[in-house]
């Protein structure tokens, strides 16, 4: 159990921000223990929810005053650890900083506190035609500030791009709690140093987002949508190659495979899949009304000459949802058929996708698990979801060996360690598979300018840093 | 031993020459050529132990406009060409960073790909270039720009490491992300020597949507109606002074008198399949409430590439960006500039180009008051030496500026790399 902090300290938080939002209490504690990656349990030492950039920047400053380590902290839903509290860290967390403070449709900007859900954002812009793009699948809950962490993705990544492509500016809070300001819809993205571009995707070590500048799109006139029902994830996988090859650009390719279908179907969530298909592909494309039915007709085609047996399209809205809801509660399906979960993500060159499942498959049957993979078809993102029962000390050890084959497969074929969920505490055992020292230090370097003091997220992203919880 | 001395004992003779083209206005040492990664790390070893300083250099188009501030040499990446993978399958391409985006065409163009980045001459710039300088043409407005859309690179640093950043595919998190720092570094970093990048389908159909007037401000409203549609285009320029006449000819003996030609046009780029292409053009028309007269084919392409190298080439070539509602006042200041000046505005970003063969200091530096006026911002891409516009507070300074000088410190820990350079 970690000790709570000296009382003085509590005292003078409270003043920052009010003494009901410095939690200390044990039993208050424990929801902060863990975040998505749910196998960590590490109690933090405090949790201090500020609500304005001027809070937020004084408990900073405080607390890197007495040399205690802070872990900031969105929703919790991050899938990596990277929200969880190393070396007996006070989270601050960003659950009272949830304004949108700001919205220009005019320049299609908008500014926000961190802690503004990312489907909240969508809903505040729609009225003016307009939208925000990245949309991760856990959007319903997690945060733009976690978002800008992790520089999360989302299946319309593939047309859209990711997050880094959508924060304009942020005003940063450092470690030692400094504000800064950065980039700006105003300014020369081109003049000077891209240092929004640094922050975003750094997993909460560089310093806190304490307000967020994003872009806006305006809503795409219509959308189409289709689900191919195929024999095997190759034939799936050749249909998204022939697709690409048409000079198609949809908005959204995902694949589920078999595994995945009869967890699905298996559960509340049951969409109506085939369980005896090999795999199923969502395909959507969206823009300007009319040249979509032309696009959807020759993705149709694609998937048909592919070999799928069957192509379903959407009518409307609720049909739309129909064809989504396998692959969208593909993991929530998964959580249900077993006790434990272990959610992987990699990305591999779009064209080794066939070669990589079938090794996958071979790694399941030699490890004797059951393993579902769902992925982003488009651009080679993918995850395979090992369930398990960690009670079972002996089938848990199949799992963290069989999830490390995994992993090196990946990279092997000219992938990486990860695509959107980032590298936490999960993946630091990793890194050493897609980087070399030269590379570590370099990143060891940006940090320690950042964080000379290192305490800002300790324990995070680079290894050969030893964690003491 | 001089520079040119030191070097010529490192690298095959044809690759070391005696001078060179001038940076900036300043004449360097020696200019060389390494055809290696292994030869680009011994010329910036052998600057750090020497005294002399380091400019990478691509198609050299974008190198001004202020003077390296001491004896240095040009490292050239002409000898660093080629594609070295390429799946179009993967929509991905590793190539040396020397490689032009003409030669880049080239090969991707039979895959039905290519790289929607158009700044101007972007056929001679270079891959290496382009991740140097982060530079954005129109169709960033749609596309994203190059720092979207470069998967990895490689990069020498100012003191001979070699870093291999980022990767070959398109969703990495791994790490922090550097990549995202050495695109638009300049060549502050180090030496990009390959780039590994995502391509895209080249659209199947495009058109341009032309509206002309005497001048730019005519096309503002129109040209704020398209970047508030609710339809994308692919990019929108705007484009005045000589050079801007979108359909050649002055008037003829027949127009009536005192009819002035067209010094100004506005140009919607729109494209995909081709009924995408007819819906979207007659949703804009509709929008805007104004006709717009259709280029296609082939004339399409050529407008678009006359358009990306508008307003670029001038002995003062001035940028200022700001928010797009704020341009009506930049255009208006930018426009004061001259008697001939060349604009090149774009709507949806919020920036202009402005090219002029005279002006004055005191003309500069009220555009660029201007600028800061509308909290934006005003860089000389182009300038004689003796011109240069002072900034009271539109660089970063304090702790922003602390932190960029530390960054570029462990990169470069000897400031070999564009000895004398400003940062912010």
């Amino acid at each position: 159990m970690n000790p709570s902090l000296p009382l003085p300290l509590i005292r003078r938080l409270g003043e920052l921000v009010g003494r009901d939002h410095v939690i200390t209490e044990a039993d208050r504690l424990v929801v902060y223990e863990s975040d998505g990656l749910s196998a960590y349990r590490w109690p933090p030492r405090a949790v201090i929810l500020p609500a304005t950039t001027e809070e937020a920047a004084g408990v900073l400053r405080l607390l890197h005053g007495e040399g205690i380590p802070v872990v900031p902290r969105g929703a919790g839903t991050g899938l990596s650890g990277g929200a969880l509290a190393a070396e007996g860290a006070v989270i601050v967390g960003t659950a009272r900083m949830n304004r949108i403070l700001s919205l220009d449709p005019e320049n299609r900007v908008a500014r926000l506190q961190p802690g503004v859900q990312n489907t909240r954002l969508s809903e505040a812009v729609q009225p003016y035609g307009l939208y925000y793009a990245p949309d991760p699948s856990s959007q319903t809950a997690c945060t733009i500030g976690g978002n800008v962490a992790e520089n999360s993705g989302g299946p319309h990544c593939l047309k859209y791009g990711v997050t880094s492509r959508y924060i304009s500016g942020l005003t940063l809070a450092l470690a030692d709690g400094e504000l800064v300001e950065i980039g700006g819809a105003s300014r020369d993205p081109e003049a000077g140093y891209d240092l929004v571009g640094l922050v975003v995707g750094s997993e909460g070590c560089f310093g806190m987002a304490v307000e967020v500048e994003v872009r806006l799109l305006p809503l795409p006139e219509g959308v189409r949508t289709l689900l191919g029902i195929f024999e095997s994830v190759a034939d799936a996988a050749r249909a998204v190659t022939a697709i690409i090859g048409e000079g198609l650009l949809p908005a959204a390719m995902e694949i589920i495979d078999q595994g995945t279908i009869r967890a699905v179907e298996a559960s509340v969530y049951a969409a109506g899949y085939p369980t005896d298909a090999g795999a199923a592909l969502v395909v959507e494309f969206d823009g300007t009304d009319a040249g979509l039915d032309a696009d959807a007709h020759r993705a149709e085609a694609c998937c048909l000459s592919a070999g799928a047996r069957e192509v379903r399209r959407a009518r409307d809205a609720s049909e739309r949802m129909a064809l989504w809801q396998g692959r969208k509660k593909a993991f929530g399906a998964m959580g249900r058929v077993a006790p434990d979960l272990l959610v992987q993500d990699a990305t591999v060159p779009r064209t080794k996708l066939p070669e990589v499942l079938e090794r996958i498959g071979e790694i399941a049957h030699r490890y004797d698990l059951t393993i579902g993979n769902v992925f982003h078809a488009g651009d080679g993102n993918l995850h395979p979801n090992i369930l398990f029962d960690r009670r079972d000390t002996e089938e848990l050890e199949r799992v963290e060996t069989a999830s490390k084959e995994i992993m090196a497969l990946c990279v092997e074929v000219g992938g990486t360690i990860t695509g959107e969920h980032g590298v936490g505490v999960d993946k630091r055992g990793y890194m050493k598979l897609v980087y070399g020292p030269a590379e570590l230090d370099a990143m060891r370097d940006a940090k320690a300018v950042f964080d000379p003091r290192g305490l800002f997220n300790p324990g995070k992203v680079l290894p050969d840093v030893e964690v003491p919880v | 031993m001089s520079a040119v001395d030191v070097l010529t004992g490192l690298l095959p003779a044809d690759a070391v020459r005696e001078g060179g083209t001038p940076v900036a206005g300043a004449k360097p040492e020696a200019t060389v050529s390494p055809t290696s990664v292994e030869g680009v790390v011994e010329v910036l070893r052998a600057a750090s132990a020497g005294d002399f300083g380091v400019v990478p250099s691509g198609s050299g188009v974008d190198l001004g406009p202020v003077p390296p501030g001491g004896p240095f040499v040009v490292l050239s990446t002409v000898g660093l060409k080629g594609v070295e993978v390429y799946e179009p399958d993967d929509l991905t391409m590793s190539a040396r960073a020397g490689s032009t985006l003409g030669d880049i065409a080239e090969v991707a163009d039979p895959h039905g790909q290519w790289l929607p980045f158009d700044p101007p001459f972007a056929p001679s710039r270079t891959l290496g270039g382009l991740a140097a300088t982060g530079v954005r043409g129109p169709l960033a407005a749609s596309y994203g720009a190059p720092r979207d859309h470069i998967l990895g690179l490689t990069l020498v640093t100012g003191d001979g490491r070699v870093l291999r950043l980022g990767g070959r595919v398109m969703k990495n998190v791994a790490g922090f992300d550097l990549v995202k720092l050495a695109v638009g570094s300049r060549g502050t970093l180090g030496v990009v020597v390959s780039v590994n990048v995502r391509l895209f389908p080249r659209p199947e159909h495009e058109a341009a949507l032309v509206l002309q007037a005497e001048a730019p401000d005519q096309l503002m409203t129109a040209a704020r109606a398209v970047a508030t549609a609710p339809v994308l285009p692919a990019s929108m320029v705007l484009v005045s002074g000589p050079g801007s006449e979108v359909f050649g000819d002055p008037p003829g003996p027949d127009a009536s008198v005192g009819a002035v030609a067209p010094q100004a046009a506005l140009v919607v780029r729109v494209h995909g399949a081709p009924e995408t292409v007819a819906a979207d053009a007659s949703r804009l028309q509709a929008h805007v409430g104004r006709d717009f007269r259709v280029v296609e084919g082939e004339a399409a392409a050529a407008l678009f590439a006359k358009l990306r190298d508008h307003a670029a080439s001038a002995t003062v070539v001035v940028r200022v960006s700001t928010l797009p509602t704020r341009l009506r006042d930049a255009v208006a200041a930018a426009n004061a500039l001259s008697y001939s000046v060349q604009l090149a505005v774009n709507p949806m970003m919020g920036r202009l180009r402005a090219a002029t063969a005279i002006t004055t200091t005191e003309d500069l530096e009220r555009l660029a008051r201007t600028a800061l006026d509308l909290g934006g911002s005003c860089v000389l891409e182009r300038a004689p030496a003796d011109v240069r516009i002072p900034l009271p507070g539109s660089g970063a300074d304090g702790r922003v500026a602390t932190l960029v000088r530390e960054l570029a410190d462990r990169f470069d820990p000897q400031r070999v790399l564009w000895p004398g350079k400003v940062l912010t």
